[in-house]
């Protein structure tokens, strides 16, 4: 996802002299091919995140097209109010990434990471919420933030070597990456971002249905039709599930009508910080949200709440 | 009517005036003039010098020429004389006429943040009478600069303004902050004229720097001219696009400060000490300069001040005084908050007859 990341973007001032990335000095790496063919299209602001934005609204407002790179902890979290007034008000065509979101800064505790950033943008007006999980739904979001004409917030979380898709997808609404078997349970796993990987394994195991949320705002309201023979679902996100993906299925089941009949399970990070160092997994692990937790947690939401067809 | 088709066509009938083998002699010293000022309209740079001259220029024409369309010295002339008229007339903003707009519209809009907007009276009235270069017919006008109003509660000041050039009307300032009204009580990127939504401090000048990047960046000549609060220089945000405008040597902004000496809860110097604020500011790379912020031409040439050096972004610091024009305002906090009753706004209006 991050090569995709730095290919689209390089791509992008290849093609719009107008594209500009701001950094907050961060991002080493992950600009070098931009940085060295384009050097005047990479705007290190320096360690200045708030400003930052507020520059990347007077470019956007003299006929820039700025695309701002940082931390979730810090773009869009440290300049949230940024975001409201200089980018969201005026609803200009700025793009924010914020990479690492999630738990994925694990050793460098919570000033580092992430899990309200979806939560803390959802309520503003004009902004676009996308959470891909591989490169390949993050080419459609990129896509749709630079043709969007408003702001959008790319959440790039924990990076995993192998793609979810085998190609590119068509668009970013929600996208089932495992189906049902014939005979199986009414329950359906829905997971955005990072987690999608290990919803989809859970998935395929047990044949039951798995769908990915690549775009969080505007709500994904096809995701509703996906759920409609659904008796359980359970909401995989790294990211405290209230404000987050979970928040958005129930609301949309709610509005829907359709929420007597279902129970929504959360798996999300708990309402607390990270405690002690340690890699991803075990950040995750405190949160019982690593690989073998979550896996127990889903074979529980299965086994506990299985209705079969014939208890219909 | 759009200034750059005009200049063009100036530059065109000067240049063909010149090869005139006809041309009086007298005429000559005069046509080296328009040639000047064809130069600075094509360059879409007027100072002030310029729009303040005694008489203006090229009026009299001889009897033989005057009105023969044909003579491109004539139509250099009318040319000129358009764009200069337009030009004196916006030099026109009287500070007292602006003081009486902002006492009716607090008035009616029972409005806080008097004194705020009295003390940017003079700086707004400098920046549209002649600094700054705008089209008065089209408040949108692509070749415009920008100003942004960083202190966004001192709108009142800038509506006054746009009252005077015809961009909002009576009506607007009458119905101020009434139910589904559009004037609001900071400024507002829907107002054509107000570049920035402004309101929550430290955002107006960033913007205005990320402005000023971009138009550098297009070599564009137009300008940015930001006004900020001293209070709003509490702010964190202000400093860190103090580095990158010093950094990136925006020599196209212009920061004005509104040094009133005083923010919301009582004195600057009580509250958070600025002071030396010409110096900090020279100490970030600004050419920096202070004036009296009520001298309309004080202003005008503490803007043009080290004009030489144009790879620094520049900084004034407009001395002023909070509810300046009214006596019992002047200087006085209480009018941060305050509203006027029908007896203050009588006694405040009488002041400024």
């Amino acid at each position: 996802m991050r090569q995709a990341l730095s290919q689209l973007v390089l791509e992008a001032a290849e093609q719009d002299e107008r594209f500009l990335v701001l950094s907050g000095d961060h991002g080493y790496e992950l600009f070098d091919a931009l940085r060295t063919r384009h050097p005047d299209q990479f705007v290190n602001v320096g360690v200045a995140e708030q400003s930052m934005v507020g520059i990347a609204a007077g470019l956007c407002r003299t006929g820039f097209r700025p695309c701002i790179y940082g931390l979730a902890a810090f773009v869009p979290m440290r300049v949230l109010e940024q975001v409201k007034i200089d980018l969201c008000y005026g609803s200009l065509p700025v793009i924010l990434l914020g990479d690492g979101a999630g738990l994925v800064y694990s050793v460098l505790g919570a000033s580092h990471q992430c899990g309200e950033d979806v939560a803390c943008l959802r309520p503003l007006p004009h902004i676009a919420i996308y959470s891909p999980c591989d490169a390949h739904e993050f080419r459609a979001c990129w896509i749709e933030a630079r043709e969007g004409g408003h702001p959008s917030y790319l959440r790039i979380g924990k990076s995993h070597p192998d793609d979810i898709h085998s190609g590119p997808v068509p668009g970013t609404s929600p996208v089932i990456v495992s189906e049902a078997a014939a005979d199986s349970a009414p329950a359906v796993i829905v997971a955005t971002g990072a987690m999608v990987r290990v919803g989809r394994q859970f998935a395929r195991t047990h044949g039951i249905r798995c769908i990915s949320v690549p775009r969080l705002k505007p709500a994904p309201v096809d995701l509703i039709p996906l759920l409609a023979d659904a008796q359980r679902v359970a909401v995989l996100e790294e990211h405290v599930s209230a404000g987050g993906l979970w928040s958005l299925v129930l609301e949309m089941l709610q509005s829907a009508g359709m929420m007597r009949s279902l129970w929504v399970e959360p798996i999300g990070l708990r309402d607390a910080f990270t405690q002690s160092a340690g890699d991803h997994q075990h950040a995750l692990g405190e949160h019982g949200l690593d690989d073998g937790q979550i896996a127990d947690r889903l074979a529980h939401w299965l086994h506990e709440h299985r209705v079969t067809n014939a208890g219909k | 009517m759009r200034r750059p088709q005009k200049t063009s066509t100036v530059k065109r009938v000067v240049a063909d005036a010149t090869n005139l083998t006809t041309l009086k002699r007298t005429e000559q010293p005069r046509l080296q003039r328009l040639g000047k000022l064809a130069d600075l309209f094509e360059n879409q740079r007027l100072p002030i010098s310029h729009l303040d001259e005694p008489r203006p220029l090229l009026v009299g024409t001889t009897q033989g020429t005057k009105g023969y369309t044909g003579d491109p010295v004539c139509q250099a002339k009318r040319i000129c004389q358009t764009l200069l008229s337009r030009a004196i007339r916006t030099a026109a903003l009287d500070p007292r006429v602006l003081r009486r707009h902002i006492l009716h519209m607090a008035h009616h809009g029972r409005s806080a943040h008097l004194g705020c907007a009295m003390s940017i009276v003079e700086i707004c009235a400098a920046l549209f009478g002649g600094i700054m270069q705008y089209d008065r017919s089209d408040p949108l006008a692509p070749h415009r600069d920008l100003l942004v109003l960083s202190k966004g509660h001192g709108v009142m000041a800038l509506y006054a303004c746009f009252r005077e050039l015809g961009w909002v009307g009576d009506d607007d300032l009458r119905n101020y902050l009434g139910n589904g009204t559009r004037l609001r009580g900071v400024c507002e990127v829907d107002i054509p004229g107000c570049e920035v939504s402004s309101g929550s401090l430290g955002h107006g000048l960033p913007v205005a720097v990320g402005m000023a990047f971009g138009l550098l960046r297009q070599q564009s000549q137009r300008r940015v001219w930001c006004i900020v609060g001293d209070g709003e220089m509490n702010e964190g945000t202000m400093w860190e696009a103090m580095l990158f405008a010093a950094h990136r040597r925006l020599g196209n902004l212009t920061v004005i400060v509104d040094a009133n000496g005083f923010q919301a809860m009582g004195h600057t110097a009580e509250v958070l000490r600025l002071e030396p604020l010409v110096s900090k500011f020279a100490a970030f790379g600004f050419a920096a300069v202070e004036c009296d912020g009520h001298d309309v031409h004080a202003i005008a040439a503490a803007v043009r001040h080290e004009e030489s050096k144009p790879a620094m972004p520049r900084a004034v610091i407009a001395r002023t005084v909070k509810g300046n024009g009214v006596s019992f305002m002047a200087a006085n906090n209480r009018w941060h908050y305050t509203r006027l009753t029908d007896d203050t706004l009588a006694a405040a209006l009488d002041e400024l007859r």
